[in-house]
């Protein structure tokens, strides 16, 4: 499927850029949403990922999912906004005063019901360095295998798992610490 | 204390629970519309976001309105030289 719709793309079929838009949408949003916690961000990094799959058509392998290919241009792209938003964010932020639009949108979690619990993990994912975070969201909200998300990442299968063990490791501690606090957390979950 | 009393499958559900609100997040209606856009008129996305916030392709048949006409409060004193290098760019692909 990915791969006649490469191919018609790859002949500069348009249509076929807008098929492969409404495939794959979602993923990459949410995907650069739960990296950079940010619509706005997440928006542009969705247009700016399909901007890329149609300048790049010619280098894309037809004959592989074009899935891994997309998660790898959203995260690196949620990674350079990561690293650009000290500056950028101010201009934006003056921008939409002035227009008087509102200066940020809430991320999908504000609007949701959420106990101390979830926000507290909430927050350990979001304290992860980028590089482990991905590995995270990709293992636990996309579902996918260890394997697949080295694929994807082109990093060695260790490294992928070693991120992981520092993320559960980390929210061990923090559960540890937090009991005092939580009285959920004061169960054995053994 | 000891951290490792949380068992992994515990420790995995609250990944889980935690990463929910996002799975169900969807992408906005009008990105499509903007990635047409932005292959017919390379502005960065997020100059472009703006000018759609702003309208500014809506004016696109009567022309792009001034600066000064989308922030009065700031008049021509706003220097915000990305922004009127993207409507000069604009404005010559809309001539």
């Amino acid at each position: 499927m990915d791969s006649q719709l490469i191919e018609r793309l790859q002949s500069g079929d348009l249509n076929a850029l807008g098929e492969l838009y409404q495939q794959y949408k979602d993923l990459v949003y949410r995907t650069a949403l739960v990296v950079t916690h940010d619509e706005r961000a997440a928006e542009d990094i969705l247009q700016e990922a399909f901007v890329r799959l149609h300048t790049y058509a010619a280098s894309v392998d037809g004959s592989r999912p074009l899935k891994p290919w997309l998660y790898r241009v959203a995260v690196n792209l949620a990674y350079d906004w990561l690293r650009k938003r000290r500056w950028i964010q101010p201009v934006e932020d003056l921008l939409e005063w002035l227009s008087g639009m509102p200066a940020a949108f809430p991320a999908p979690d504000s609007h949701a019901e959420r106990n101390e619990l979830v926000y507290l993990v909430q927050e350990i994912i979001t304290a992860l360095p980028e590089t482990h975070r991905v590995v995270v969201v990709m293992f636990y909200m996309e579902n996918l295998a260890l394997d697949e998300i080295a694929q994807t990442l082109e990093l060695p299968l260790g490294t992928v798992k070693s991120r992981l063990y520092y993320a559960r490791e980390r929210l061990r501690e923090r559960l540890a610490q937090g009991q005092r606090l939580i009285p959920e957390l004061a169960y054995e979950f053994t | 204390m000891n951290s490792r009393r949380y068992s992994p499958n515990y420790v995995d559900t609250l990944f889980r629970q935690a990463l929910q609100p996002y799975v169900g997040a969807q992408a906005p209606d009008d990105g499509w519309q903007r990635v047409l856009a932005q292959l017919q008129q390379p502005v960065q996305p997020r100059w472009q976001r703006i000018f759609l916030r702003f309208g500014i392709f809506r004016f696109a048949a009567s022309g792009v309105p001034e600066i000064s006409e989308l922030f009065p409060a700031a008049g021509s004193s706003l220097a915000l030289s990305g922004l009127f290098d993207h409507q000069r760019q604009l404005r010559a692909l809309l001539a």
